[in-house]
Order: C-alpha cells, then structure tokens, then sequence
C-alpha cells in the first residue's frame, strides 16, 4: 500500500512564517487530522499537499520516492463547495465526471433526490453534500478534506466519517483538517501551531 | 477534449442561464453604434468616415465589459483548485470557456453588425467583409482579454487594471479591423488588414490558453 510523507516542511507566505518543520507519514488504510487553533496553517499544508503551494523548505514524498502527478493520487475538498448556483446538482455533478457514475456518487450523500435542484436553492449543508458527491465520481487514493463536516448535520457528518472510513477500509488515505479530529477516529493527529 | 466541450458546454448552459449577462455586449454594442449617429449629425460624410472606426471601437468596448467576471467566479468558489488536480490540461479548460464566452458575447454582436452597418449609412453589400473583419477582431479580442482577466485575478483594481494592461494589446486589433473594413467601403484592396487579423488570431488561438493556463497556475501558488 502507498505512504504519503512530509518532511520538514515550512510554509511562508509573504513574510509570515506560516509553519515550520512540520513531518507527517500517512500510510494506505490511514487517517491523518490535522488540527489546530484559526489561522495555524491546516489549510495551507493542505493546499501544500495538493501542490497549490510550494513549501518553503521540507518535501513531499510519495512511496519514499518525490511526490508528483498528485492529479492521478488527490481527490481535493477544499472549504469553498465549487458549485455553480445556477446548475443543477447533477449539472455541477456532471462536470467533474469524466465518465464517473454520477447518480452513484449522489447516492453516496444522499442527494439523489436533489439532483434536478438547482444548487441555488439548496441549504448550506445540502450544498457541502453535494460537494463531498465528488470524491466517489472516481477513486483516487488520497483525499484532502479541509473541514468536510462543515454545515452538516449530525445524520450527515456520521454518514461522512462512516465513507471516509470506508476509503481507507479500502486502501485508500484521507487527511483533514478539523477542528474536532476526535470524531474522525483518526490514526494520527497533527497539531500544527502547537509546541512539539 | 473531454475538459474544453465539458467547459464550453457548462458555460453556454450558465450563460443562457443569466440572460442579462449575455445581452449586455450587444446591446452596448448597439448603444454605442446608435447613439453616435445621433449625436454627430446623421451626415452621411461624417458616418462614412467614422462609420468602420466606431463598429471596431463599439465591438472593442462590448467585449471588455464582462471581462473581469470571466474568472472571477471559478477562482471565487474553489473551481480552479479542482481544475489544477484535473489530468486534463488547464489550457482545455481556458480554451473551451474563451469559445463559450466568444459564442455568448461576440456572436450576437455579429449578428447585430449589419443593422448597425445600416445605422451607420454603410452599404449592405459590405456586410461579408465587415463580419469578416469583425470575427477575427472579436476573437481576438476575447483571446487578449482572457488574459488580462487572468493577471487582474485577485487583484483589488481588477477592472481598472484590466482595461489598462489590454489597451496596448487592443490597440493593433483595433486599426486593423476599422483599416479592413474602410479599405473595403473606399473599393480598395482590404486583403492585407485582413491577413494580418486572421495571422493573428492564428498565433493567438493556441498560444493565449497556454498563456492564461499558466498564469492561473502561477496565481494560486
């Protein structure tokens, strides 16, 4: 099974030092929560893992060799949902698909009932559902999930953490930012901003 | 190709979506080319002369309106992130919302040239040479712009900006396209103008998606 690593890794955007000497191993069937107060960097080491940004010093390792192609490896949920309020779900659904089952991926979070709505008009938790339908349009061994659990509510979050799970039943790895990593059952806790 | 027909396709879809959107170029178009008649005088010397000037500069002005908006919303709700982790080119993605944008603004705008020709006291036997002065101009023009929408990304003076970093690029576009057009109306040879449009555009097609993939790439690190 693959192992994703991080090094010594800092972050610096402008001149603030965002983080230094940050290490993370996930290995395939993990789960990583990364926690830490607003503004301590989890979504910026996300948005470094993803290749977003480039790390001020440390490296990203992938089956110990460097990591590239994170198109082939990423499913990325960032904070923002990437729906178009004036589709429909199953039309933002649709654009992401590349041949992926899309009413599977709405049954997944069950939004299939949603699926002829334009998101517009959708509650902000039925919003991040229908963003979250994404990640099973096709598998990818290592999600980025920064704050998933955002708006949803408690029938949904479960459903989530019970999928999340699921993937790395399956093998798979998901790393996520939170401010409640206990609820994830996660393998490892990275406290980011705090004292080693 | 997969990510350009899902692009222009999502995009036609949003634009027919938000009518107000789409008929706001050729409807400026038609004011500008409209209104300067009434204010000049309708001296047919006066539009003869301004006449191939004012289409080109109207169509300038139209396509530079909804500019800023073209990125903003993906860049604004996290689309461009997904687009980077996608397998398919940025470039596709920039290509295929360019077309959609050039179908929703520029299109109509050409469909309205030959009435605007008409308000302009020019020969409707010139209509051939006007939209084929016109479509080149306007897809330019697009090409240019979506590239100066990419650099004024995430930028406070977004529009402002804009309109100052593609005047240098509009102004060439510009003199040929109403040259093209004028030739044409005085029965002179418009063929070299028009080469010169269609080289461009030639060199632009590929190379302005490549461009603006790269600058959004660099925008997000």
């Amino acid at each position: 099974m693959a192992v994703f690593s991080g090094q010594s890794l800092s972050c610096v955007r402008g001149q603030t030092i965002v983080f230094e000497n940050l290490s993370f191993t996930v290995g395939g069937g993990g789960i990583l929560a990364l926690s830490g107060v607003n503004g301590a960097g989890k979504t910026s080491l996300l948005r470094l893992m993803a290749g977003f940004l480039k790390p001020a010093a440390g490296t990203l390792l992938w089956n110990n060799e460097p990591f590239d192609a994170p198109e082939e490896k990423i499913h990325w949920l960032g904070v923002d949902n990437a729906l178009k309020p004036d589709l429909t779900v199953r039309e933002n659904l649709s654009y992401w698909a590349r041949g992926g089952d899309t009413d599977a991926a709405l049954a997944k979070m069950d939004m299939s009932a949603f699926a002829r709505a334009p998101a517009r008009y959708l509650s902000a938790g039925q919003k991040r559902r229908a963003a979250l339908c994404r990640l099973f349009l096709s598998p990818r061994p290592l999600w980025l999930l920064d704050e998933p659990a955002n708006s949803l509510d408690a029938a949904s979050e479960s459903k989530l953490h019970a999928l999340v799970k699921e993937h790395a039943a399956g093998g798979g790895m998901a790393i996520i930012a939170t401010h409640n990593p206990q609820a994830w059952h996660p393998d490892n806790i990275l406290k980011i901003g705090a004292a080693a | 190709m997969s990510l350009f027909a899902d692009t222009f396709r999502r995009d036609i879809r949003l634009g027919l979506r938000r009518k107000g959107q789409i008929l706001m170029a050729p409807v400026f178009f038609m004011m500008v080319s409209v209104l300067f008649p009434l204010a000049m005088g309708p001296d047919p010397v006066v539009l003869k002369l301004a006449g191939p000037g004012l289409l080109a500069v109207a169509a300038l002005l139209a396509a530079l309106l909804p500019l800023d908006t073209l990125f903003r919303d993906d860049d604004a709700d996290g689309t461009i992130d997904l687009l980077l982790l996608s397998p398919a080119p940025l470039s596709l993605y920039v290509a295929g919302k360019t077309a959609a944008y050039w179908v929703l603004t520029s299109l109509p705008l050409l469909a309205v040239a030959p009435l605007m020709m008409i308000v302009l006291d020019m020969p409707l036997r010139m209509a051939g040479i006007t939209l084929c002065a016109l479509f080149p101009v306007t897809f330019l023009l697009n090409l240019a712009g979506q590239t100066g929408a990419a650099l004024a990304l995430g930028t406070r003076t977004g529009s402002i900006l804009l309109a100052l970093l593609l005047i240098p690029f509009y102004i060439p576009i510009l003199i040929f396209g109403a040259s093209a057009i004028d030739l044409a109306r005085n029965g002179l040879d418009a063929g070299m103008p028009l080469f010169l449009l269609w080289a461009l555009l030639a060199v632009a097609l590929p190379a302005a998606p490549l461009a603006t993939a790269a600058i959004l790439k660099g925008l997000n690190e």
